[in-house]
C-alpha cells in the first residue's frame, strides 16, 4: 500500500506501508549503522522519534530474543529502502514487519533513503509525518505539531527496581535506560538499583551507593530541570559516571551550555580519542546535542574528543569523581571498544572507598 | 610521532609477473605505495620484473629495476644501492618468502637493512602458521586446528584426531594451489599426494572442515600508536570451501547481526594488535550459519586482494595509508582523502552494496575444469555498485562483457534436472545461474540453500529476480513495474524480452515514463552524504547527484574494465599514462571503469569516477551526465575501442579513427578489401556464413590447410584454433556449429615466417614508428602467447622502411590519427600484413620501459591534434632503443588444470615479465629468471616431446648434451634418442612404475623439461601434471622447439669448450 | 609459577586514574612536581607527567631521585643531598614509586627529598601496594592492591626499561 513520509518543509518521500498501518508523526532522524536495527529500534533514545536508516536494506536477520535493548518500543515510526521479509538467521524468531506489526510502530519502506539522507544533511533536522496521503490537510498537521519535551518521563522507570548481585552497589539514574547497561553493570557483579530520572537526591543519600550512573536517554537535556537539580546536590559525595543524554545533563549541572545539532547523524562509527592516553576507540552515539568547547575556567577538564572535526566527547569534574561521555560505552549497536569505561567506573568506586576508609 | 627521518632510502619488491592467485591487484596495491614513498620525499629503489605494470613507470625519486625478482639479483641491488630499509607488504607471498631469505643468509642484518612496518622477514605469529594457531590459542580465541602432516603414513592418525571431511592445504603454495576437501582416506591420500608434491616446503596442513560456513573478511589499519581502525568487512556470498578469490563478495557484511559482526571486528583488532602490524593486514573468518560459533581461518600481514577490493569500495586509498603508517605517521595524522577536517582515521557507515565479481578464463580455454573449491581459478573481477544485491548480482554478471544479460545462459536452463543439482553440489563457475535456473524450475529457497550452503538470504534475493521476471511478463507495458525492475538491476534488454518488444521501443518507453538511471556519490567514509569523493556509480535506485564542475574542457576515457587474459594491466597502464597526461595538459579527466584491481581507479587519478559496466550503455549514460568535449577509446583496450560506434551515433566527439575506420580494419571482408585498394598483402580471408560444404569453399579462395579459424567475434565462446587437415576442421565444426551464434567463422591463411608487432603515432601526415617487436617463435601463436624482442635484429633497413610506408598508407586512406598497431610478417622477402588495429596496443607498457620518450603522452598530445613535428619529431621518425629487452609470457596453468599451455591459438598468460640487458643472450636470461624458470648450469634435461617434434628435438638434445648436460627422457623419446645413438635415461611417466617424473622433478634430479605436445590429440592428463609439478619447483619448462634453441644460444654463449683430447 | 597481574591495559587505566586522582586532589597544577623513585619510579613519573600534559596542556617539572644513599641498610655516614633538576621549596610533591612494600624506600626518599628543599607538601603515589609495611607510611593514590605473602615477589615491568608493560607475581 502506498504511503508518505512528509517533512515539514513539504518535501515527500512516497513509500510503501510495512510494519502498523497507522498514521503517525515524530522527530525524524538517520540512523547509518548498516547494522543493529533492532538495537536502534528498541533503544529508547529515539523515544518519539521517527528513525530513517541509510543503509538501504534492513531486515536480513529478523528479530531476536536476544538484542532487544527495551521491553517496549517507544519509537513513532521506522523508515527504510529495501525491506526484507525472510529470517534466514539462525537466531531470529520474526520477521522486522512481524515485529512492527506485533508493536504497533508504523513503517515504510521503498524509500529514496539516499535523496532523504542528503535531504536532512541539507535541510537540518526535522518534524516528520507517515500518511497515508499528503494533501494540505496532512501538511498542516505537522506543521502544527510541538515535540514534545517530555520524552524522559514517559520512558524513565516510574518505580524504582532493583537487579541485584553481589557488587558494588550503584544507583542507574534512568533517563531511557538500556539493557546493555545493566548487562556492562551486572558482568561486574554491580548490585544495581535503577531510579526514576526525577529521583530526589534524599533517596540517594538513603541508598548510599558506592556510585551513581546517569543514563543516556531522548530528548532535549534542558528540559531535565530535576534532575539537574538533583546532580547538583549529589556530585562530590558519590562517584557518577553519566553517558548520552547524562553527558548534557551534568554538562548543564555544572553550568556548560549545551547546542542541538543542526544534523544529527546517529552513528556506530565515532571516533573518539581520550587525551590523557591518546587511545582511540569507535563507538555508537545517538543524540541531538552536543558540546563543541569547554572554557578554561570551567570545573570541567575535557578528557575525550572527536577525532575528526572538533567536539568534546567526554570530560571529567577536576575536583570531584564525575565523568561523562557524550556517546554509547555499552555499545549495543557499535563497536564495543569503549566499554572498559565501566571498568573506570568500578575503580572509580574502588579508589573512592578506600580513600574513605583511609584515616589521617 | 611524524615520518620517519631515520631512513632515506627504500626498496620496494613488487610482485614480478602474475599468476592467478597473485595478479594485478598487486598493480594498484605497489604503484600507490612507490607513489606514496616517492611523495613523501624518500628515494626509493624498485625491484619488479613486470613490465606491465604502472608501479614501473618512471618517477622522479624512484630507480627501477626491471629485475627477476630472485635472491640472487635482489642480493646484488641490495649491496649495490644499500637502501636503509625494505617495504615488502606490496608484492604478495613471493615477497615475503624472499625477505625471509634474505633474513636467513644474514644479509639484512649484515647491512643493517631494516623491514618497513610489521616486520614479515622473520618467523613470527604473523609469518608462520604453528606460531600463529599457538598464539591464537593462548589467547583463547578460535582458530580451527590443523595438523602439519609430511609424510602419507601419517595422513591415517591425523584423520582420526580432525574427523570429517578435511581441509587439505600445501603450506606456503599461491593462490591455494594444490588444495582441496577430503571427505574419506582415498580422497585425503590422492589429494595429500598432489598437495605435497605442489608444496615448495613439502609440508601439508590438514584442518578440521567448516565447509559451508559462512565466510567473512576484515581489512584492518594499525599505527605505530596502537591505533587501530577496522575500516572494511565484507561477506562471502559463496561458504568456506570455495577460494574467497573465486567468490562473489559483497561489502558490507550481509547476514550477520550486529553482535556477531562488532564480535568479529574486536576479534579482528586483537590479532592486528597481537601480531604488531604496522600497516594492513587481512583477517578471514569462519562464522557458522546456525550458532555463535566462528573461527579464525586466517591472518594475511600484508596489502593483498582484499586490500584493493577494500580501497576501491570504499574510494579509501587503503595502500597509500598502509604505506604511510610504515612510515611511521599516525592514522589521525593522515588527511581523510576527501573530506576537509577529517581524518584517515574512519570506518565507514555504508549507504551502498559493493560487490566483487570474479571472472574466469573458462570461455578462453576448452576442458578447463570449471568446479570451483580451495584453489583459485579466477583471474579478473569486477566491482560493482548498487543499492541492493539483486541489482549487485545483474550488474555483475553483465560487467564481464560475455554476452551475458541476466541470471540465464542457455547452457545452464538446458540441463536435466540431476545434473543441475549435482552442479549445485560441486559448484561451477555458474553456481549463480544454476540457482537461478533452479528457482525457475520450483525449487524452494531453503531446499537450494540447503543443497548448495548458499546463505538463504542470498537465493531469495535471486528469488526476487525471478519472480520480477514473471511480474513483468504478467505486467506488460506496466510503468510501475518496469520501475521496479531497473531499481533492481534488470536491462533494458531483458525487460524488452520478457515484454516482447523490441529493445529500441522499450528505451523510448522508460524515457518517456522518466525512469532514468542517477548516479549516488561513494562517500560512505564522509560524515556527511554532502562531501564529494569524485567518484559515482550509476543506479536507478536514487537520483542525480552529479553537480556542475569548472569550466576547463573536459576528455571522457573509457576504461578497460576487468582483467581478462587476454587484456591485463598492461592496458590499464595506457589508460592512467593518458589520464595523467590529459590532467597534466590542463585538461579535466572523467573516467569510465570497473575494476577494482586497476590503478586508474585509485583516489586521483582521474579528476572524477564513474563505476559502471564497460558497453554502450552506461557510456552514453556517463557522457549525458558529465557532457565530455571528447571522448577517447583508444585506450582501454578492445572493450573501450568497441564502443567508438555506439558513441559516435549519437553525435559525441570521439578522438581518433571513426568507427567506419575500425570497421575496416576489424571486419574481415573489409579487412581484405582495404589491403586490396591499398596494395599490400596479406592473409587470404574467407567468411563461412552458414554450414556449408567446406572443401569447394576453400578451392574457390584458394586456400590450403593449415587454417587459422576463429568464431563469431562477438558470441561468447570464441577461441582460435589452428586447423591443419580436413578431418580437424570437421572436428571443430561438429563442436561449434550448433550454436548459430558463433557464425560467421573467419577462415584466414596460416602464413609462417618472421612475425613483428609494430606501434606507432599517426599525425594525419607522418608517423613515428615507437616500437618494434619481433617474435623469437615462428609457431602460430597469438601475439600475447609469444616471446618477443626488441629492437628486432633481422629485420632490413629496408624492410623497416617499408614498414613505416604502411603504416602512413593506411592511416591516410583511414583517416586514422594517434596510435596504431600493425602486425606484420616477413617471409621470402615479402611484407604480409597480418592486423591492424587503430588504437593503443598492449606493447605500450613494455614499449615505454625500452625508451625514454613518454609514448603515451605523445600519442595523447597528436590525437588532441598536435603534429609530431611540432613535439619534436620531424618527418617520419623511429625511436631509438638502447639494449635489449625481451618480453616473456607467463603461464598459470597450474590451477586451470586439465588444460594445456599450447594447444589451441589462444592467449592463456596471466601475465609477462621483461628482461634488459646489453646483450640478447643476457637479456633472454633475465627474462627466463624473471618468468621463473631460471636456467640450470649443469644437470639433467628432460625430453617428452611430441612425434612430429622427435628430429628437431633429437638435434637439441645432442646440443645440450655437447654442452655437458645429461639428458633423460619418457618411452617413446626414449627409444628415438637412443636409436640415434644419443646416451637417454629412462623415466615412466607420473603414477607408473618408479622412478616416476614426479619422483625424479620433486626429487631435485631434473634440471629442466622441455616437453610438447601432439598438434591435437586429446589432453593428456599425464602431460598436465608432469607441467604442474614441473612449475610448482622451479623446474624450467619448455613447450616450443622455438624457445629451445633460443635456451641453447643462451647457454651456448656463456660456456667454455671443454672437450677431451682426442 | 609467574602470573601476569596487571597487563599493558590495566596498567595504562591505573596510571590514567591516578593521574586523574593527582589533578583531583591537588586543585590546581601550579606548585606540582613530580618525583620518581629510580628505577621503575623514574619511568612511572614520567608516564603521569606525559599524562597532565596531554589533558592540560601544561608541562610539569618530573624529576628523578636516587636515595640509594640515604637507604637504612647502608653505611653512608654522611649522604649527599641530590641536586634535583627542579627546586621543590615550597612545592607540592608527588613522590613516585613503583610497588610498595615495608615502606624503607620510602622513607629514604623522603628524608633525601628533605635533605633537597623544603616541599610544602608531599603526597605518594604507587602503582602496586603489596602491604607487609614496617614503618608508618601510606600512599595517597594506589594503582592497585594486591595482598601478597612474603615469600612472593612483585616485577613492575615497563616498556622503556623491560620492553613490556605488565605486572608479575612470582
Amino acid at each position: 500500500m502506498k504511503r508518505f513520509l512528509i517533512l515539514e518543509d513539504g518535501t515527500v518521500f512516497p513509500g510503501e506501508s510495512f510494519g502498523a498501518s497507522i498514521n503517525t508523526t515524530g522527530e525524524l532522524v538517520l540512523y547509518t549503522g548498516a547494522t543493529g536495527y533492532q538495537e536502534a529500534i528498541t533503544n529508547k533514545s529515539y523515544t518519539g522519534q521517527i528513525i530513517g536508516f541509510t543503509y538501504p536494506q534492513q531486515g536480513a536477520v529478523g528479530i531476536n530474543r536476544d538484542d532487544y535493548e527495551s521491553i517496549e518500543p517507544t519509537i513513532k515510526g521506522v523508515v527504510i529502502g529495501e525491506s526484507y521479509e525472510l529470517t534466514s538467521h539462525w537466531r531470529a524468531q520474526m520477521t522486522l514487519d512481524q515485529f512492527l506489526r506485533s508493536k504497533r510502530i508504523p513503517g515504510l519502506k521503498n524509500v529514496d533513503t539516499r535523496r532523504l539522507y542528503r535531504h536532512l544533511a541539507t535541510h537540518g533536522n526535522m518534524k516528520a509525518s507517515l500518511m497515508d496521503t499528503h494533501d494540505d490537510h496532512a501538511h498542516d498537521q505537522i506543521k502544527a505539531l510541538v515535540v514534545a519535551n517530555n520524552q524522559v518521563s514517559q520512558v524513565s522507570t516510574k518505580q524504582a527496581y532493583p537487579s541485584p548481585n553481589i557488587g558494588r552497589n550503584v544507583v542507574v539514574l534512568d533517563l531511557g535506560l538500556k539493557n546493555t547497561v545493566l548487562r556492562e553493570l551486572s558482568k561486574r557483579q554491580c548490585n544495581v538499583t535503577v531510579l526514576p530520572f526525577d529521583t530526589p537526591s534524599e533517596t540517594i543519600t538513603t541508598i548510599s551507593p558506592d556510585g551513581i550512573l546517569i543514563s543516556d536517554g531522548p530528548g532535549n537535556p534542558q528540559a531535565l530541570t530535576k534532575t539537574i537539580a538533583t546532580l547538583q546536590e549529589i556530585q562530590g559525595h558519590y562517584p557518577i559516571f553519566a553517558i548520552g543524554l547524562g553527558f548534557s545533563v551534568v554538562a548543564l549541572a555544572n553550568g556548560l551550555a549545551v547546542e542541538a545539532r543542526h544534523f544529527a547523524r546517529h552513528q556506530i562509527n565515532l571516533v573518539v580519542k581520550e587525551k590523557i592516553t591518546q587511545n582511540i576507540c569507535l563507538t555508537a552515539q545517538n543524540g541531538n546535542y552536543g558540546l563543541t568547547a569547554i572554557p578554561a575556567d570551567s570545573n570541567l577538564l575535557t578528557t575525550h574528543l572527536a577525532v575528526n572535526h572538533q567536539e568534546v566527547l567526554g570530560f571529567r569534574h577536576r575536583f570531584l569523581p564525575v565523568f561523562a561521555v557524550n556517546f554509547d560505552p555499552e555499545a549495543a549497536a557499535g563497536p564495543t571498544d569503549a566499554q572498559h569505561l565501566f571498568d573506570d567506573f568500578l575503580d572509580l568506586m574502588n579508589a573512592d572507598i578506600e580513600r574513605k576508609q583511609r584515616v589521617f | 610521532m611524524g615520518k620517519r627521518t631515520d631512513i632515506d632510502k627504500i626498496l620496494v619488491i613488487g610482485s614480478g609477473p602474475y599468476v592467478v592467485g597473485q595478479s594485478s591487484e598487486f598493480d594498484y596495491l605497489g604503484t600507490e605505495a612507490v607513489n606514496t614513498l616517492a611523495a613523501a620525499g624518500y628515494q626509493v629503489v624498485l625491484i619488479n620484473s613486470n613490465p606491465a605494470t604502472n608501479m614501473t613507470d618512471r618517477h622522479p625519486n624512484v630507480s627501477i629495476y626491471l629485475e627477476p625478482i630472485t635472491e640472487k639479483f635482489l642480493t646484488e641491488i641490495i649491496r649495490k644501492e644499500l637502501p636503509d630499509a625494505i617495504l615488502a607488504t606490496v608484492g604478495g607471498q613471493t615477497t615475503v618468502n624472499l625477505v625471509m631469505a634474505l633474513r636467513r643468509s644474514g644479509l639484512l642484518d649484515q647491512l643493517g637493512v631494516q623491514i618497513l612496518g610489521t616486520d614479515l622477514s622473520r618467523e613470527t605469529p604473523a609469518t608462520n602458521v604453528d606460531q600463529f594457531q599457538q598464539a591464537m590459542q593462548a589467547l583463547d580465541l578460535p582458530i580451527l586446528s590443523s595438523l602439519i602432516v609430511t609424510n602419507s603414513a601419517e595422513l591415517t592418525h591425523a584423520s582420526s584426531q580432525l574427523g570429517w571431511p578435511i581441509m587439505v592445504r600445501p603450506v606456503n603454495s599461491i593462490g591455494g594451489t594444490g588444495g582441496g576437501i577430503a571427505e574419506s582416506q582415498h580422497q585425503l591420500q590422492q589429494i595429500f599426494k598432489r598437495a605435497v608434491a605442489l608444496s615448495p616446503r613439502h609440508q601439508v596442513a590438514l584442518c578440521q572442515s567448516v565447509v559451508g560456513a559462512k565466510e567473512i573478511e576484515f581489512e584492518i589499519l594499525r599505527d605505530r600508536a596502537d591505533q587501530v581502525t577496522a575500516v572494511f568487512n565484507c561477506e562471502q556470498l559463496n561458504p568456506v570451501g570455495i577460494h574467497s578469490g573465486d567468490s562473489i563478495t559483497l561489502a558490507p557484511i550481509q547476514t550477520l547481526t550486529d553482535r556477531q559482526v562488532q564480535q568479529l571486528r574486536q576479534t579482528a583488532i586483537t590479532i592486528g594488535r597481537h601480531l604488531n602490524i604496522v600497516g594492513s593486514c587481512n583477517i578471514q573468518f569462519a562464522v557458522a550459519a546456525d550458532s555463535d560459533a566462528f573461527w579464525i581461518m586466517k591472518a594475511t600481514p600484508r596489502l593483498g586482494r582484499t586490500s584493493a577490493f577494500a580501497a576501491k569500495a570504499l574510494g579509501y586509498p587503503l595502500a597509500k595509508i598502509a604505506t604511510l603508517l610504515t612510515l611511521g605517521l599516525r592514522l589521525d595524522q593522515i588527511e581523510h582523502p576527501y573530506e576537509q577536517g577529517s581524518t584517515a582515521l574512519v570506518e565507514p557507515a555504508f549507504d551502498y552494496i559493493a560487490c566483487k565479481f570474479p571472472g574466469w578464463p573458462f570461455d578462453r580455454i576448452t576442458g578447463a575444469d570449471r568446479t570451483l573449491g580451495a584453489e583459485m581459478k579466477a583471474t579478473g573481477e569486477v566491482l560493482v555498485f548498487e543499492r541492493n544485491v539483486e541489482a549487485a548480482l545483474l550488474k555483475g554478471v553483465r560487467s564481464f562483457n560475455l554476452h551475458i544479460d541476466h541470471l540465464w545462459k542457455p547452457n545452464v536452463a538446458a540441463l536435466p534436472d540431476d545434473e543441475l543439482t549435482a552442479q549445485l553440489i560441486h559448484p561451477t563457475d555458474e553456481e549463480i545461474f544454476c540457482l537461478a535456473e533452479a528457482l525457475r524450475r520450483g525449487y524452494s529457497v531453503s531446499d537450494l540453500s540447503h543443497i548448495s550452503k548458499v546463505d538463504a538470504f542470498f537465493v531469495a534475493k535471486i528469488q526476487n529476480i525471478i519472480q520480477l521476471e514473471q511480474e513483468l511478463r504478467n505486467h506488460k507495458g506496466d510503468q510501475a513495474t518496469l520501475a521496479k525492475a531497473k531499481i533492481y538491476g534488470f536491462s533494458d534488454l531483458k525487460i524488452s524480452q520478457l515484454w516482447e518488444i523490441p529493445v529500441a521501443q522499450l528505451r523510448d518507453f522508460r524515457k518517456e515514463a522518466e525512469i532514468e538511471p542517477g548516479f549516488q556519490e561513494i562517500n560512505s567514509l564522509a560524515t556527511s552524504p554532502l562531501v564529494h569523493s569524485q567518484q559515482y556509480f550509476i543506479t536507478y535506485a536514487t537520483g542525480n547527484e552529479v553537480s556542475p564542475t569548472d569550466q576547463r574542457e573536459k576528455i571522457l576515457l573509457i576504461g578497460s574494465g576487468p582483467t581478462k587474459i587476454e587484456q591485463g594491466s598492461e592496458v590499464d597502464y595506457e589508460t592512467v599514462r593518458g589520464l595523467l597526461a590529459l590532467r597534466q595538459l590542463g585538461y579535466q579527466t572523467v573516467l569510465l571503469n570497473n575494476n577494482p584491481d586497476a590503478y586508474s581507479t585509485s583516489v586521483g587519478v582521474a579528476d572524477r569516477l564513474y563505476y559502471a559496466p564497460i558497453n554502450a550503455e552506461s557510456a552514453l549514460n556517463v557522457a549525458t551526465a558529465e557532457q565530455p568535449d571528447y571522448i577517447i577509446t583508444q585506450l582501454g583496450g578492445k572493450s573501450a575501442s568497441k564502443l567508438t560506434a555506439a558513441l559516435e551515433a549519437r553525435g559525441l566527439k570521439i578522438l581518433g579513427a571513426d568507427a567506419a575506420a575500425l570497421n575496416q580494419v576489424h571486419q574481415p571482408e573489409q579487412f581484405r578489401e582495404l589491403l586490396q585498394r591499398l596494395q599490400l598483402q596479406g592473409p587470404q580471408i574467407v567468411q563461412l556464413l552458414q554450414p556449408e560444404a567446406i572443401p569447394e569453399l576453400l578451392q574457390r579462395h584458394h586456400l590450403r590447410y593449415p587454417l587459422l579459424i576463429h568464431p563469431n567475434p562477438d558470441h561468447f565462446f570464441s577461441p582460435t584454433e589452428v586447423i591443419r587437415n580436413a578431418p580437424d576442421l570437421q572436428r571443430y565444426l561438429g563442436h561449434f556449429q550448433h550454436d548459430l551464434a558463433n557464425f560467421p567463422f573467419t577462415l584466414r591463411e596460416f602464413l609462417s615466417g618472421d612475425k613483428y608487432e609494430v606501434d606507432g603515432i599517426f599525425d594525419g601526415e607522418h608517423v613515428l614508428i615507437t616500437g618494434i617487436l619481433a617474435h623469437l617463435e615462428h609457431s602460430s601463436l597469438h601475439s600475447g602467447e609469444a616471446m618477443t624482442v626488441t629492437p628486432a635484429q633481422n629485420l632490413s633497413v629496408a624492410m623497416a622502411e617499408q614498414i613505416k610506408n604502411v603504416f602512413k598508407t593506411v592511416g591516410q586512406a583511414l583517416s586514422a590519427r594517434g596510435f596504431m598497431n600493425i602486425r606484420f610478417l616477413v617471409n621470402a622477402g615479402q611484407l604480409y600484413v597480418l592486423a591492424i588495429d587503430l588504437k593503443g596496443s598492449r606493447n605500450l607498457a613494455f614499449i615505454n620501459k625500452t625508451t625514454t620518450e613518454p609514448v603515451v603522452t605523445l600519442g595523447v598530445r597528436v590525437l588532441l591534434g598536435a603534429s609530431l613535428a611540432e613535439l619534436g619529431y620531424p618527418g617520419d621518425g623511429s625511436l631509438k632503443i638502447a639494449n635489449y629487452h625481451i618480453k616473456i609470457p607467463v603461464y598459470s596453468f597450474t590451477k586451470l588444470n586439465k588444460r594445456e599451455k599450447l594447444s589451441q591459438v589462444q592467449m592463456k598468460t596471466t601475465g609477462e615479465a621483461i628482461g634488459s640487458d646489453i646483450t640478447f643472450e643476457k637479456a633472454l636470461y633475465k627474462a627466463l629468471e624473471a618468468a621463473r624458470q631460471p636456467l640450470p648450469a649443469f644437470g639433467r634435461i628432460l625430453f617428452s616431446i611430441a612425434s612430429h617434434d622427435l628430429a628437431q628435438g633429437l638435434a637439441i638434445a645432442q646440443r645440450f648434451k655437447q654442452l655437458g648436460y645429461q639428458i633423460v627422457a619418457t618411452a617413446k623419446t626414449a627409444t628415438a634418442f637412443q636409436t640415434a645413438g644419443l646416451p637417454t635415461d629412462f623415466v615412466h611417466n607420473i603414477g607408473k612404475k618408479q622412478p616416476d617424473i614426479a619422483a625424479e622433478i620433486s626429487g631435485g634430479r631434473i634440471q629442466m623439461v622441455i616437453n610438447t605436445t601432439e598438434w591435437r590429440g586429446p589432453v593428456s592428463i599425464s602431460g598436465a601434471l608432469l607441467r604442474e609439478v614441473a612449475v610448482m619447483h622451479s623446474v624450467p619448462l619448455i613447450t616450443t622447439m622455438d624457445e629451445a634453441e633460443a635456451i641453447l644460444t643462451v647457454l651456448e654463449s656463456r660456456a667454455f669448450a671443454i672437450q677431451p683430447l682426442i | 609459577m609467574t602470573k601476569v597481574v596487571l597487563d599493558k591495559t590495566a596498567m595504562q587505566r591505573a596510571l590514567t586514574r591516578i593521574t586523574y586522582e593527582i589533578i583531583e586532589q591537588n586543585r590546581g597544577l601550579n606548585d606540582l612536581v613530580i618525583v620518581g623513585v629510580k628505577t621503575r619510579g623514574i619511568v612511572l613519573a614520567q608516564r603521569i607527567g606525559e599524562r597532565i600534559a596531554q589533558l592540560e596542556n601544561t608541562k610539569i617539572p618530573v624529576v628523578a631521585l636516587d636515595a640509594t644513599e640515604y637507604r637504612d641498610d647502608r653505611t653512608v655516614s654522611q649522604p649527599t643531598p641530590p641536586q634535583l633538576a627542579t627546586p621543590i621549596t615550597g612545592k607540592n610533591v608527588v613522590l613516585v614509586d613503583d610497588v610498595l612494600y615495608t615502606g624503607r624506600t620510602i622513607r629514604a626518599a623522603l628524608n633525601a627529598l628533605m635533605a633537597a628543599g623544603r616541599p610544602q607538601k608531599i603526597a605518594l603515589a604507587v602503582l602496586i601496594d603489596r602491604g607487609h609495611r614496617e614503618l608508618p607510611i601510606r600512599p595517597d593514590f594506589v594503582g592497585k592492591n594486591i595482598p601478597t605473602a612474603r615469600t612472593e615477589k612483585i616485577k613492575v615491568q615497563v616498556a622503556e626499561i623491560d620492553e613490556i608493560d605488565q605486572v608479575i607475581l612470582a
